[in-house]
C-alpha cells in the first residue's frame, strides 16, 4: 500500500471522527440552549399543597387481640331538592340502615336544602348507597377509631376524638408513633416553567402490642365489678403487674365508660385513677416501713417492741386501730394486726433521714415513669418542706399523711416481691413498624431493699395472709398479701368511719411470684376495711389468674425440685 | 502473523472505558432506588449494572487476548452465527419492551447487540480482503448484502434503532476503506430517493414516533411525553445540577425507562450541563483512543475492525443524546457503556477490547515471517 493511499484513508478516518464531533458539538450547544430557557413562575398559592392522611396504627394485647383500630366510615347527607323519587329513596335506605322507612321519608321531606341522614355509617352500607347512583345523595368518609371490645382496659387505652385528637392512656401517650406521618405534595416549578407536584407518600402509624393481656383484663374487671357492686364502693380501682418485669398484665377503674361513644355525665371519669390520682395507701404502706427498717439493719425479723396502744411522736398520739394495746410483740404481728403503734415505732428507731431515703427509693414522690399519659408523682412531705411535721414520720409509716397512685403502690410491692428488684412499669411490649419490629425490654429501677429483707417480709406477708385465708387465700397456693385501710377526710376536715379507702395489696405463688395485684375501693359503704372489701376481688383475681397462667399448685411446685 | 504485547495495551482507554461505566452504574442507582427499595440486593438494577460491568471486564480482557486474525479467518462461521441468533429470536423470542429480542433464556441476552460486533469483524475482513478492489461497485454491493440479511431480522423484531446503527457502521467502515466518492454520493441520492418507500414500509409506532418528532403538538396519543419529560430533566438540572439522587424528575418517576433509554436525562438533570459535558468529554476520549489504534493498526482488518467499533459507540451515543435533548425522534437506542442493560454493555466492552487487541497487536514482527 502506498503512502498517499494510507494518507487518504487515514483523513477518511479522521473524517468520520471530525463527524461525530461536530453532531457532538450541535449536541452541547443545544444543552447549553435548554438551561437558560425558561422563566421560573410563581408558585401556586400553598393551597395547592395537599396533605394525605396515613392510617393510624392499631393496638393489640399481648396475644395479638385486637384492642383499637382506625377504619373509615361515611356520614350520610341528603340534598332533598335534587332527590326525584322520594318514597322509594326512603324505602331502599330503611332496608340498608336498619331504620323504618316513615322516619327517613319525614327527614328527607324537610324544607331544608342539607338533611345529615346518619354518621357513622360502614363502608358496605355506603358502598351500596352509593351504588344506586342516585342523585342527591352523599357518603363523606371520615377515620374513625374503633374499640371493639368496648370498655375493656378503657382505662389504659385512652381515646381518639372525632377529630382525630387522642386523649389518655396509650392513645396520647403514643399518640406520635400511632399517628405516622402525613404524606403532602408541595408544587414546585421544573426548569421549563411547568408545574409539577413533589409527592411524599404517608408513612403509616406503628401498631402496638401491649403487655395486657385480653384474658386477664376481663377477669379483673369482672372481679372488680362485683366488688364496687357488692360493697356499693364509689370507685374502684386495679392494677396487676408482673413483678419480674413491671409489665402491666391488667389494669382497671370502675366505673368505666365505652370509648367508642363516650357517653358519660362527668368527664372526670376519663382520669385513669390507677396512674393520675394519688389516694392515701393506709396499711399496705406497712410493708414499705417493715422492708426498709429490716434492709436498714434497724430491725430484723426476732425483733419485738412493746406495744403499748398508745405512743407520742412530735407531740401527737399515735393510736392502733384497735385502741387496744398488744404489749410484747413480734414483727410478725406487727403486720398481720396490723398495728399503727408498731411501724410507728420502727420509723421512729429508723429515724427520719433514713426512713425517707428508702421512701425516695422505692419512688414514692416521682413518677414510676409508666408509658401512659397524665401520669402524677402522688404527694410525699419530706423532712426539710416547711409543712413536714415530725409526727409526719409515724403516721406516713402506716400510710397515713401523703398520697401515691395506685400504680406507684405496686410497684413498689413488685419490688419486694421481686426480692427487692424495683422494674419500671410499661404497658407496650412490642412497637411494629411495617416490617420493622422493636422489643421493648424490661428495665431494672434499682436494686430497693436486699433479697434477704424481701423474702423475710414476704414470709410475714403469707404469714399475715394465712390469718384472712377464708377472704383472700387460694387454696394450694401460698399467697403473700396485705390489708389498708385509710380514713378519709371529709370536707369539714373530720373523720367519718364510714368513709374509708379499702384496699388490698399481694402476690402470689409467694416464692416465685408470677404476678402482683393491687386492690383500691374507694368508699365502699357496706364493708370499711380493706381485707373485708377489697379483699375478696384479690382472691377471685389471684385464683383466676392462676389457672388461666397454668401455674401449679406449691405441692407440685417444690415437689419437682 | 504479529504477537501481542500487553505493553502495547491502551490502559488509558480502559480507565475512560471503566469511567463510563462508574458514572452509569452511579446514574442507574440514583434512577432506581426510590423504585426498588424492597427487592433483593442482588436485583437492584446498579447491582445487576456493576456485576455486568465486571463480567464484562473479563469479555474485555478476552477480546484483546484471542487474535484478531483468527477471527478473521473464521469470518464465514461468525457470519452463519450471528444469522443463526437472529433467526433463533425470531421463532423463541421473547416480548421484551414492545420488542421480540431477548431470548426466552432467564437472565436473557439480545443477540442483535452481540450481532452488531461480530458483525463489525465480519464486514472489515470481507472489507481487508477486497479492499484492492473496491473500485468496482460490486464489492460494495455485496457487502451491503452481508448485511441486508442481519439488518433485516433485526428490524422485524422490531428493533429498529439497532437495525440503524448496522447501517451506520456499514456505512462509516465502507467510507473508512476507501469506497470512492461518487460511489458514497450515489449511494446518498438512493437513499433520499428510498425515503417515500421506507415510510410506507415503517411500522405504525415508527411513522407516530417520526410525526411526533416533526410536529410536537400533533402528539395525541402521549408518545412525546417522554421526550417532553427528558427536556424538563436536563433542563432543570441548570448548569451545576441538582446533586446527586435529588433530581425532581427522576426520582418522581415524571421519567420513564429513566435508568435505559433516559440515563442522559438523570444526568443532565442531577449533575447539570458540566455533568453532562464531562461525560461528552470521557465518551469522545474513548473516540481518540480508539481512532488512534485504527491509525496505528497494522493491517486494514485490524483498522475496519477499529473504524467499526468507533462508529458503533459514537452513533448510539450521538442518537441517544440526542433523542434525550430532543434532536432527534425517539428509537430507542441506549447509551453505550452507561445506559442499564448487560448485552449492550457486554457487547460494547467486547469491541472494546477487540480494539484492544488491535492496538496489541500493531507492531509487525518482520523476524517471525
Amino acid at each position: 500500500m502506498n503512502s498517499a493511499r494510507q494518507a487518504q484513508l487515514y483523513r477518511r478516518m479522521l473524517a468520520v471522527g471530525a463527524f461525530f464531533l461536530l453532531i457532538g458539538g450541535l449536541a452541547v450547544a443545544k444543552l447549553a440552549s435548554l438551561q437558560g430557557l425558561p422563566a421560573v413562575q410563581a408558585l401556586p398559592e400553598s393551597d395547592e399543597s395537599r396533605s394525605f392522611e396515613p392510617q393510624r396504627g392499631s393496638i393489640f394485647d399481648a396475644h395479638g387481640y385486637l384492642l383499637a383500630v382506625s377504619t373509615t366510615v361515611y356520614d350520610l347527607a341528603a340534598l332533598p331538592a335534587n332527590i326525584t323519587d322520594t318514597l322509594s329513596t326512603a324505602g331502599l335506605l330503611s332496608e340498608v340502615l336498619h331504620r323504618p322507612s316513615l322516619d327517613l321519608l319525614q327527614l328527607l321531606q324537610q324544607g331544608k336544602t342539607y338533611i345529615r341522614i346518619q354518621r357513622g355509617v360502614s363502608q358496605e352500607q355506603a358502598d351500596t348507597i352509593l351504588s344506586w347512583k342516585r342523585s342527591g345523595l352523599q357518603a363523606e368518609p371520615r377515620s374513625t377509631r374503633v374499640y371493639p371490645n368496648g370498655a375493656l382496659a378503657v382505662c389504659a387505652l385512652g381515646f381518639v376524638t372525632e377529630s382525630g385528637v387522642a386523649s389518655h392512656g396509650i392513645e396520647a401517650k403514643y399518640d406520635d408513633e400511632l399517628g405516622g406521618e402525613p404524606g403532602y405534595r408541595v408544587p414546585d416549578r421544573d426548569s421549563m416553567g411547568g408545574l409539577v407536584y413533589r409527592y411524599y407518600p404517608p408513612h403509616d402509624g406503628v401498631d402496638l402490642y401491649l403487655t395486657l393481656d385480653r384474658n386477664i383484663q376481663h377477669v379483673v374487671e369482672q372481679a372488680l365489678e362485683r366488688g364496687v357492686r357488692s360493697t356499693m364502693a364509689s370507685k374502684g380501682i386495679a392494677v396487676v403487674m408482673d413483678p419480674r418485669t413491671g409489665a402491666i398484665l391488667a389494669m382497671a377503674v370502675l366505673p368505666d365508660y365505652d370509648p367508642n361513644t363516650r357517653i358519660v355525665s362527668d368527664e372526670s371519669i376519663f382520669v385513669n385513677s390507677a396512674v393520675s390520682e394519688a389516694y392515701e395507701p393506709g396499711s399496705v404502706f406497712k410493708v414499705i416501713t417493715v422492708v426498709s427498717a429490716l434492709d436498714a439493719g434497724t430491725i430484723n425479723a426476732s425483733s419485738t417492741y412493746y406495744d403499748s396502744g398508745e405512743i407520742l411522736v412530735g407531740g401527737r398520739p399515735i393510736r392502733n386501730s384497735d385502741l387496744k394495746a398488744h404489749g410484747e410483740t413480734s414483727i410478725r404481728d406487727l403486720l398481720a394486726k396490723s398495728l399503727n403503734v408498731g411501724s410507728a415505732t420502727v420509723s421512729g428507731r429508723m429515724g427520719a433521714k433514713k426512713f425517707y431515703e428508702y421512701l425516695s427509693r422505692f419512688r414514692f414522690g416521682q413518677l414510676t415513669g409508666i408509658d401512659l399519659a397524665l401520669e402524677t408523682s402522688g404527694w410525699v412531705r419530706m423532712p426539710g418542706n416547711p409543712e413536714w411535721h415530725e409526727s409526719d414520720l409515724a403516721t406516713n409509716s402506716y400510710g397515713q399523711g401523703l398520697a401515691v397512685t395506685p400504680l406507684q403502690m405496686i410497684s413498689a410491692i413488685a419490688a419486694v416481691a421481686n426480692h427487692g428488684v424495683m422494674m419500671r412499669p410499661y404497658v407496650v411490649a412490642r412497637q411494629v413498624d411495617g416490617s420493622q419490629v422493636t422489643e421493648v425490654s424490661p428495665q431494672v429501677l434499682r436494686q430497693v431493699v436486699s433479697s434477704e429483707a424481701a423474702s423475710e417480709v414476704t414470709d410475714i406477708l403469707v404469714y399475715a395472709a394465712e390469718t384472712v385465708a377464708d377472704i383472700v387465700g387460694v387454696s394450694g397456693y401460698s399467697v403473700a398479701g396485705k390489708s389498708g385501710t385509710s380514713e378519709v377526710y371529709t370536707s369539714s376536715g373530720g373523720v367519718d368511719p364510714n368513709e374509708t379507702v379499702a384496699s388490698f395489696a399481694g402476690y402470689a405463688p409467694a416464692d416465685d411470684p408470677r404476678f402482683a395485684i393491687l386492690v383500691v375501693l374507694d368508699r365502699p359503704q357496706l364493708e370499711h376495711y380493706g381485707t373485708r372489701a377489697a379483699g375478696p376481688v384479690f382472691q377471685e383475681i389471684a385464683e383466676e389468674m392462676l389457672s388461666l397462667m397454668g401455674v401449679p399448685p406449691d405441692n407440685v411446685r417444690t415437689g419437682n425440685r | 502473523m504479529s504477537g501481542r504485547r500487553w505493553s502495547d495495551f491502551d490502559w488509558l482507554l480502559l480507565l475512560a472505558t471503566v469511567c463510563t461505566v462508574a458514572v452509569g452504574v452511579a446514574l442507574i442507582y440514583s434512577a432506581t432506588i426510590s423504585a426498588q427499595a424492597s427487592e433483593p440486593f442482588l436485583e437492584h438494577s446498579y447491582v445487576r449494572q456493576l456485576l455486568f460491568g465486571l463480567s464484562g471486564l473479563v469479555f474485555l480482557l478476552i477480546g484483546a487476548a484471542v487474535d484478531y486474525h483468527l477471527l478473521g479467518h473464521g469470518h464465514w462461521l461468525l457470519y452463519l452465527a450471528v444469522l443463526g441468533m437472529l433467526a433463533l429470536v425470531m421463532f423463541l423470542g421473547q416480548t421484551g419492551f414492545g420488542a421480540q429480542s431477548w431470548l426466552s433464556v432467564r437472565r436473557g441476552v439480545q443477540p442483535s447487540e452481540l450481532a452488531k460486533v461480530l458483525l463489525i469483524v465480519v464486514l472489515a475482513k470481507f472489507l481487508a480482503d477486497h479492499q484492492g478492489q473496491l473500485a468496482n461497485p460490486i464489492w460494495l454491493v455485496s457487502s451491503a448484502a452481508i448485511l441486508a440479511i442481519p439488518v433485516l431480522l433485526i428490524y422485524k423484531q422490531p428493533d429498529l434503532g439497532t437495525a440503524l446503527v448496522l447501517v451506520a457502521i456499514w456505512l462509516g467502515m465502507i467510507f473508512a476503506s476507501g469506497a470512492r466518492l461518487l460511489h458514497l454520493s450515489l449511494l446518498a441520492a438512493g437513499f433520499a430517493g428510498s425515503v417515500p418507500f421506507v415510510w410506507s414500509a415503517m411500522k405504525g409506532y415508527m411513522r407516530e414516533r417520526v410525526l411526533v418528532f416533526l410536529n410536537p403538538t400533533s402528539d395525541i396519543s402521549g408518545i412525546s411525553y417522554n421526550t417532553q419529560q427528558a427536556l424538563i430533566s436536563i433542563g432543570s438540572g441548570g448548569w451545576f445540577g441538582k446533586g446527586f439522587l435529588n433530581g425532581t424528575q427522576s426520582q418522581l418517576y415524571f421519567l420513564r425507562v429513566r435508568h435505559t433509554d433516559y440515563i442522559f436525562s438523570v444526568l443532565g438533570e442531577e449533575f447539570g450541563f458540566l455533568g453532562a459535558l464531562a461525560l461528552l468529554a470521557l465518551l469522545l476520549l474513548i473516540l481518540w483512543r480508539i481512532l488512534r489504534a485504527a491509525r496505528m493498526a497494522q493491517d486494514m482488518f485490524g483498522r475496519l475492525i477499529a473504524c467499526g467499533v468507533a462508529v458503533m459507540i459514537c452513533f448510539q451515543s450521538v442518537v441517544n443524546v440526542a433523542v434525550n435533548i430532543g434532536l432527534m425522534p425517539v428509537t430507542g437506542l441506549t447509551l453505550p457503556l452507561v445506559s442499564y442493560g448487560g448485552s449492550s454493555l457486554w457487547a460494547t466492552l467486547l469491541g472494546i477490547g477487540l480494539v484492544e487487541g488491535v492496538i496489541m497487536r500493531h507492531r509487525k514482527l518482520d523476524f517471525s515471517s
